[in-house]
Parts: structure tokens; C-alpha cells; sequence
């Protein structure tokens, strides 16, 4: 019988894992030494009872302490714990803020809920929506998932914090309305000039002390809403107390704090300097360009590449010592300062949080795990498919927005349906090399986007179809028999025990988790598990068995940090061929998990399996950057510098980037790729602007980038691709991606510049050749290698000297 | 907060507070990335609400005509900002314990 914090004859408590009473009021279960040991949870020693005695002149609280040493919990667990039942007891000593024994999240309007979802970053209200359907139903998977997932003051505190952000932002339309009616004012002869700039100034002066005092307020809401998001996360990490990931949940609660309060933070900071620059929009407009410079910095992957001191130049000389003390620990780190970066560009140039999500998350990592894991079969593959053609018009299609919502679905099945051929007429490359598998069948989630194995693809059916689209798809990976019997062919076991085809049939696993496996079979005999309650009230079953199988996934190995292990669907469930993972309980009272194929033993276990593969969960990225998720609806500095170069495209807002995006895609995932960078754009696509913003507003390399400037003479177009073809013969593409971003200056001095050699020459001949030094300054930075190669060929067109600096053609 | 409670705020190690010494380190570059950003914006914010609308224009001045000028324009801040360094400890501390509080 479970006990909450009563004074029992026993005067014994013991704090459990909270699997057991999933209710949130009820931060953990109380239950007797003799209770915790009947369960097989510590070792009962009759010898205690003269301890108790040895005890009864303690306090409670020194009592508790003593108890829970014997379980062997640390001591800074016992000290949560302790803190916990206090505040349980006594709710009103975290002030009016404290969570309240009953929630009540439906007093709230949907408004305020939306904008409390928004902080915790489930709802994002610049996201592209195709239409108010879509919108709708985001809004309430958000607003669900804000319910479930936060509590009652973590929503106030989330509330009360954008009320006041808003109250920020909303000092720009006044201070434009204030100058609005001084201007009317002084146009109006009327009027003396003396009074009604009084009245303007005293009302500016108003307008800075309503932000101040905005700020005052601000400050200890933006305390509480980490306070009050740690304490819900501290509480919904109790259950994996006495699993070993428990610490690792703290850190994620940490870590998820702390992200969340950063992009919080940037928001409000946006909304200040929105108000600000509405007051002065010409100095803070310089403000800006320094900001905006360096985002792009980390944009172009430079950074990374930067010293320590070119890093810490612009934000020691403003910031000084204020870095030093705040960066102690980098400095440790041997990381250096790093200031002023970030990659909210991206965003703008994508035209939304959409085409953003898109590209960072699925058209990135594919590239980059094409990059990283090429290898010959993946290139074998490659030269043998054509897959820029249909399959990639499709998927382009659909990365647009331009598909149709019924034609998306036929859009992504026709590509599950070419993955599967892929992978079929492919499978003997990949079986020769089991372990080789899991990463090649990523490979081929990035050369056809739609294959099913991949974390793309399943970002992508959410975002552009909706959730449930991928049920409707072919299984990961290897779809017929085929394929399985050539996995199967060394690791099928010979002998082993018999299990009953129905539990079998619960076990398998089969195109999911296997914690789903897990799942099922606790919830078809609960009471035998451990669910003490009324087994007919399927709800309270199925929110029982929920962490319980994730509890037990983790301790038998099968899930943690971040990923678990899922299993391809081999055929039909049962006895004839899928794996099965039944569960049992040893003697130790633990559960445990069994593999079986064929209805036996397999003989194998955990990730080395064949049929099995790791799969990663929806949100693995532990800490998700500040500079990264926040939404640009706030008219702050990125938004208000950068929307200037945002590519509109005669197809939409949010071609350009995607295009180029695409673009590099393709060339990175086809053999023909040589070809695509020398052949001339399509710039119909493009000619809704200057060409020149198109190489500013690229976030990331690609094909395009080999192009300079498009308003100026074809000739040097030539020579720039040349050039670069000529220096990086073997990776044009990649090298260069390396390459340009880098800060030229510091290259052109670099006295080992390794593989970028011949680049550096070419830049000092570049500037023996125009006379043109690089720039470097502190608001612009330093130039990167390319805005100076495309600088300093447009001069030596100009000048007539363009064959100088011609280094030759590759022939390819 | 009073000048010693911030000199005590600025003395914490943020990952060792938070128990996350031992995370991977390009996490913790991210944080400070992110953390880096976040207070160097609030300082400039700091900077243009401490300067009237004159000097905040006779400092865009020079950024723009000489933004190689790294001394100038440091010097002008001191100048015309005596408690700049206070300014930037404050905005430090004041962020930094937010992260902090539990």
C-alpha cells in the first residue's frame, strides 16, 4: 500500500520510482522499508528495528535522512527529495507563484495559451502554414502539448512574460504615432513650435521610462519562467530516479531550461531594439549592420575556422571586460569567447520558419550525412540511379509548399516506392556490410528524400502532410523477403526454446520501437507487471504501461541518449519470421527483455542485431541553440537589416534560398554534378533581384555559390568559375564551400595554409594584379575570400587585366 | 543587485552550478554562443539607452565613417559612459543569474 508523507506507526518512508503513480500531483510515493522490500527493492534487515530505536530522538526530517542513506541515494538526491515534500507540504513557501494542488490550465483563453506554447517553442506563429486548416491543427497539437507537457505555472510564468515582451514591442507603434502627431503638429503654423516640442520631448521622455520600467518588470518573470519550467522538468525526471539515465534527465531538464530561456531572452531583446530603433532609427541602424555582419559570420561557417582572437575582436572591444568574466569556462574550454554569431539569417533568406525548418533540418543533415559517410557503395548506387529527374521535381515540388495536399501524398509514396526499388536492386552492396547498413540506408534517405528509414523524411510527412503520414508508407528500409532471408542468412539460430505464437505475436516489434513491443505486452497483462490498479479501466492501463516499457527499454539497453533501437518489419507477426522482444521477470523480481525470431531465441541482442537499427527520436538535439529557434515575427534587428535581401523568386517567397539549397543537394547526390557547375544557372529564377544578394544572403554553400555576381560581365562569370575548378580540381564544390567564408585577410597571411595553398596565391595575385586590400573593420568584420575574389574580379574586368588573373581551365 | 552580489554572480561557473561540466563540449560552445550573443546585445542596448539621441548619433557617426577605428570608438563609450564597465557587469550578472536561479 503505497503512503504519502502520513506519520505512520513505522515512522519509515521511502521514496520510489514514481512509475507506479503517474499522477502529476503526486511528486512521489511514500512506502514502508518492509513495503520497498517485499517489492525486492532494498534488503530488509529485521536488526533495524534497534536502529529505529537509535533514531527516535532525531527529527523527521533527520529520520527521513537516515532512511533514505540505507537505500544508498545520495546525498544531494535526498536533499531534492526533501526539498520537494517541503514544498508539497507547504506550497505557499515558493510565494503566489507556487504550483497550486489542483491545476487548472482551461482558465487561460487560447490566446495566451498559444503565446505561452510559443516560448516553450511548440508553436511558432511566423511558421508558412499552407492555410488556416493547417494552422488550426497545429495550434492544437501545440496547445495539447503545451497541457500535457507543462504546468499550470509554467504557463502563468510563460503568459505573464509575453504580456510584458509584448508590452515592449508595442512602445514602437507609440513612439512612431508620438513622432506621427509632432510632425502633424509642427506643420501646423498654428501651433507654437516652442510647446509642441516640449510635448514631444516630454513624451519621449515618458516612452524611455515606460521601457525601463518594462525592463524593472521584466526581469523577475523571465527569473520565474525558468524557475517554474526547471521545477516541471525536475518532477517529470522522477521516474527515471533509480535508472542510470536519471542523471542525463537532469542535465536535459538543465539544458532545456536554459535554451529555452535564451531564445526568450533574444526575443525580448528584439522587441526592445524594435521600440529603440523607432525612437532613433539612424543610429541604431548602424547597431544593426554590426550585428547582422556577424551573424553572417556563423553563417558562412567561418567561424568555426576563426582564431580565438578574431572571434573575440568585435565583442572584447565593446564588451570587455564583461566577456572575460562571463566566459571563464570557454576560455577553459580552450573555445574561446564566442560572441556575436549566430544564423537567424537563414531564416529570413528562406522566407519563413518553414522553408528555415526545412533547410536546417532536413536538407542539411542530408548533405551532410552524404558527406560524411560517402563511400564506395553509396557512389555505386549513385551512378547507377538517375534520380535527378522525376523523383527530385517531385520532392522540389513538394519542399516548396506547391504541391497540393492530395497531390503530396501520392508525391511521397511514388518516392517511398522508388526507395524501396533502390534498396531492393541494391540490397547485396549493403548486405555485405550489415553494420554499414543502418548508415547507407541513411544515405539513400538523402539521395530520394522520401525513403522512410531516414529522420528526414519523417520531418518532412509532419511538417508538410501532417502527423499519421507515415503509417501509410512501406517499412523502413528492406521491404521483401528477399531481403530479409539475406540478412537472416548467418544469423537465424538453429535451436532454443519454443514460445506461444500469441505472445509472440504481442512481441514483435516489427516497423517500430521496441519499446512498442514492450508496451503491448504490459498492457495484456498489467496485474502480472505491476500495475496496482483496476486493470478494466483501460485508460489508467495504457497511462501506466507507457513509462513503464520506457523504464524497462532503458534498463535492458534497448533506448538511451537519444536514440533507441527499432526493428524492420521481417513479415508477418508470430511464429513465421518477424523478431519478437518478449518480456519476462527473473528472479530478481526485474523485468527483462528476450529476442526471439522464428519462435526462438535469437541468440543476439541490442543494436548488433541485423534486423535491427537505431533509430533516433523526434527531439534528440539536447540543446537546441537560442541562435537557432527564434521566430522572426518580432521585427528585431535581423529582421529589420535582412529582409532587404530576402530572394523573392517569380514562383514565391521562399524559392530563392530552397533553390540554391536544392541546388547544392543535387549536386552533392548525383554523378552529374560536375556538370551542374558549369552549367549557367536558371536565372529567370533568380532575376527578381540582383544577383549580388543571392551570394550574401546564402547561408550555407552551394553550387550557386560558384557564381559571382550576375550584373557583371559574362567573361569574368567564366573566369570566377574557372578559377575555382582550376584550384580545387578534386572537390570543387566542397573545398570551395570550405574556402570562401573564410576571412581573407587572415588567410592571405596564414603562413601554413595547407590545402588552400594555391588559393592563397591566387588571392595575392588578385591583389598585386587590382591594388585592392582586404577589408577588415570592426561593424563589417573581416571580408570573406569570396566577396574579395568577386571584388577584386570585377576590378580587374573593369580594368582590362582580367587575363592575368585567369588561372586556366580544368577539363573534366 | 548590489556590486558585491554581481562580483559573486560573475565568480560562478555556469556548467558547474548547473551540473553540467561534463556535457559535450560543442554544447557547451552553443550555450556560450547563444550566452555570448545574448548579453552582447544587451550591452549595445545598455550602451544606446545610456547615450542621448545626439551622442547616440555622433557614435553611429563613427561607425560608419571609421568602424576600423576599434580605440575610438572604445574610447568614445568610456567617455561618454564613466560607468561602462558597472554597465557590462550588471548586464552579466543580471542575465547570468537568471540561467542560474533554481
Amino acid at each position: 500500500m503505497n503512503k504519502k508523507g502520513d506519520n505512520s506507526d513505522e515512522e519509515k518512508f521511502y521514496v520510489s520510482n514514481r512509475i507506479e503513480n503517474e499522477d502529476p500531483d503526486k511528486p512521489f510515493v511514500v512506502k514502508t522499508a518492509k513495503e520497498l522490500a517485499m517489492e525486492g527493492k532494498i534488503a530488509w534487515d529485521k536488526s533495524d528495528k534497534t536502529k529505529e530505536s537509535e533514531t527516535k530522538n532525531l527529527t523527521d526530517e533527520e529520520k527521513i535522512r537516515v532512511e533514505f542513506r540505507k537505500t544508498g541515494m545520495s546525498e544531494e538526491g535526498i536533499n531534492n527529495l526533501l526539498e520537494k515534500r517541503k514544498k508539497k507540504e507547504n506550497p505557499t513557501i515558493e510565494g503566489q507563484n507556487a504550483v497550486p494542488n489542483g491545476e487548472n490550465k482551461e482558465k487561460y483563453s487560447r490566446e495566451e495559451l498559444l503565446n505561452a506554447a510559443e516560448i516553450f517553442c511548440k508553436f511558432n506563429s511566423a511558421t508558412y502554414y499552407k492555410d488556416l486548416g493547417e494552422r488550426r491543427i497545429a495550434e492544437e497539437r501545440a496547445l495539447i502539448n503545451l497541457k500535457s507537457e507543462h504546468s499550470e505555472r509554467e504557463i502563468d510564468a510563460a503568459m505573464k512574460v509575453s504580456g510584458k515582451r509584448k508590452e515592449m514591442a508595442d512602445i514602437r507603434e507609440q513612439v512612431l504615432q508620438i513622432k506621427e502627431e509632432y510632425k502633424d503638429a509642427m506643420d501646423r503654423t498654428s501651433v507654437g513650435t516652442l510647446v509642441v516640442k516640449d510635448k514631444y520631448k516630454q513624451q519621449m521622455q515618458d516612452i524611455k521610462e515606460k521601457m525601463q520600467q518594462i525592463d524593472v518588470d521584466y526581469q523577475p518573470l523571465f527569473i520565474e519562467l525558468g524557475v517554474a519550467n526547471l521545477d516541471n522538468q525536475l518532477k517529470n525526471t522522477e521516474k527515471y530516479r533509480d535508472t542510470k539515465n536519471y542523471g542525463e534527465e537532469i542535465k536535459n531538464a538543465n539544458l532545456s531550461k536554459l535554451s529555452m530561456l535564451q531564445t526568450e531572452k533574444m526575443r525580448y531583446q528584439d522587441a526592445k531594439v524594435s521600440a529603440g530603433s523607432a525612437m532613433n532609427p539612424t543610429a541604431w541602424d548602424w547597431i544593426k549592420r554590426g550585428w547582422k555582419r556577424t551573424t553572417e559570420t556563423k553563417l558562412f561557417q567561418g567561424y568555426a575556422k576563426m582564431g580565438r582572437g578574431s572571434r573575440l575582436a568585435l565583442g572584447a572591444a565593446i564588451v570587455g571586460a564583461g566577456t572575460a568574466l562571463w566566459l571563464p569556462a570557454s576560455v577553459a574550454l580552450g573555445a574561446g569567447g564566442a560572441v556575436f554569431i549566430g544564423c537567424k539569417m537563414a531564416r529570413s533568406i528562406a522566407g519563413g520558419t518553414f522553408g528555415y525548418n526545412l533547410s536546417k533540418r532536413l536538407f542539411q543533415p542530408m548533405v551532410k550525412k552524404s558527406r560524411d559517410y560517402d563511400d564506395n557503395i553509396v557512389i555505386d548506387v549513385r551512378n547507377t540511379e538517375s534520380l535527378i529527374s522525376e523523383e527530385m521535381d517531385h520532392f522540389t515540388k513538394l519542399a516548396k509548399g506547391e504541391a497540393e495536399p492530395t497531390d503530396r501524398e501520392k508525391i511521397l509514396h511514388d518516392l517511398a516506392v522508388k526507395d524501396a526499388e533502390i534498396l531492393d536492386k541494391h540490397n547485396d552492396k549493403f548486405i555485405k556490410n550489415q553494420k554499414r547498413y543502418v548508415r547507407n540506408n541513411v544515405i539513400i534517405g538523402g539521395i530520394v528524400p522520401g525513403l522512410l528509414g531516414g529522420g528526414g523524411a519523417t520531418l518532412l510527412t509532419d511538417w508538410v502532410a501532417g502527423p499519421g503520414m507515415l503509417n501509410m508508407f512501406p517499412t523502413h528500409g528492406i521491404g521483401t523477403g528477399a531481403t530479409k532471408e539475406a540478412i537472416f542468412d548467418n544469423n537465424t539460430p538453429k535451436t532454443g526454446s519454443v514460445i506461444n505464437e500469441e505472445t509472440l505475436k504481442l512481441a514483435t516489434a516489427g516497423k517500430r520501437g521496441i519499446e512498442g513491443a514492450v508496451r503491448d505486452q504490459l498492457e495484456n497483462d498489467p496485474a502480472k507487471f505491476g500495475f496496482k490498479g483496476d486493470i478494466a479501466d483501460k485508460i489508467a492501463v495504457h497511462e501506466w504501461s507507457g513509462p513503464k516499457a520506457d523504464l524497462i527499454a532503458i534498463d535492458n539497453n534497448y533506448k538511451g541518449g537519444g536514440t533507441e533501437t527499432w526493428v524492420r518489419d521481417m513479415g508477418e507477426p508470430g511464429l513465421k519470421g518477424n523478431p519478437a522482444y518478449p518480456i519476462d521477470i527473473d528472479a530478481n523480481g526485474k523485468i527483462t527483455i528476450q529476442e526471439y525470431i522464428d519462435g526462438k531465441p535469437s541468440g543476439t541482442g541490442g543494436l548488433n542485431s541485423p534486423y535491427e537499427y537505431e533509430h533516433t527520436s523526434p527531439t534528440p538535439k539536447r540543446y537546441v541553440s537560442a541562435l537557432e529557434n527564434t521566430p522572426d515575427e518580432y521585427n528585431g534587428p535581423n529582421k529589420l537589416t535582412e529582409y532587404e535581401e530576402v530572394v523573392i523568386t517569380p514562383e514565391g517567397n521562399i524559392g530563392g534560398s530552397k533553390l540554391t539549397e536544392y541546388e547544392e543537394f543535387v549536386a552533392r547526390n548525383t554523378p552529374e554534378n560536375v556538370s551542374i557547375k558549369n552549367e549557367p544557372l536558371d536565372i529567370s529564377k533568380t532575376q527578381a533581384q540582383p544577383v549580388e544578394k543571392i551570394i550574401d544572403s546564402n547561408n550555407i554553400e552551394t553550387a550557386t555559390s560558384l557564381k559571382p555576381n550576375f550584373s557583371v560581365q559574362e567573361q569574368m562569370n567564366d573566369v570566377y568559375t574557372k578559377n575555382i575548378q582550376h584550384l580545387f580540381p578534386e572537390d570543387t564544390v566542397g573545398e570551395w564551400s570550405d574556402a570562401r567564408t573564410l576571412p581573407v585577410d587572415q588567410l592571405m597571411n596564414s603562413t601554413q595554409p595547407g590545402r588552400f595553398t594555391g588559393l592563397v596565391d591566387h588571392l595575392h595575385q588578385l591583389e598585386k594584379v587590382t591594388g585592392l586590400k582586404p577589408h577588415s573593420s570592426l561593424i563589417d568584420g573581416h571580408e570573406s575570400v569570396y566577396k574579395y575574389v568577386n571584388r577584386a574580379l570585377q576590378d580587374a574586368a573593369n580594368k582590362g587585366r582580367l587575363s592575368e588573373v585567369t588561372l586556366g581551365v580544368v577539363e573534366r | 543587485m548590489t556590486k558585491e552580489e554581481i562580483e559573486k554572480v560573475l565568480g560562478m561557473n555556469l556548467f558547474k552550478e548547473l551540473n553540467l561540466e561534463d556535457i559535450d563540449p560543442e554544447i557547451k560552445q552553443s550555450i556560450l554562443d547563444d550566452a555570448g550573443y545574448v548579453i552582447s546585445r544587451g550591452v549595445w542596448i545598455k550602451i544606446m539607452d545610456s547615450l542621448n539621441e545626439e551622442k547616440q548619433n555622433e557614435l553611429a557617426e563613427m561607425l560608419k565613417n571609421d568602424p576600423e577605428n576599434v580605440e575610438a570608438t572604445t574610447l568614445f563609450i568610456k567617455k561618454e559612459i564613466p560607468n561602462y564597465e558597472d554597465l557590462i557587469k550588471e548586464e552579466v550578472a543580471n542575465y547570468k543569474s537568471a540561467l542560474l536561479a533554481k
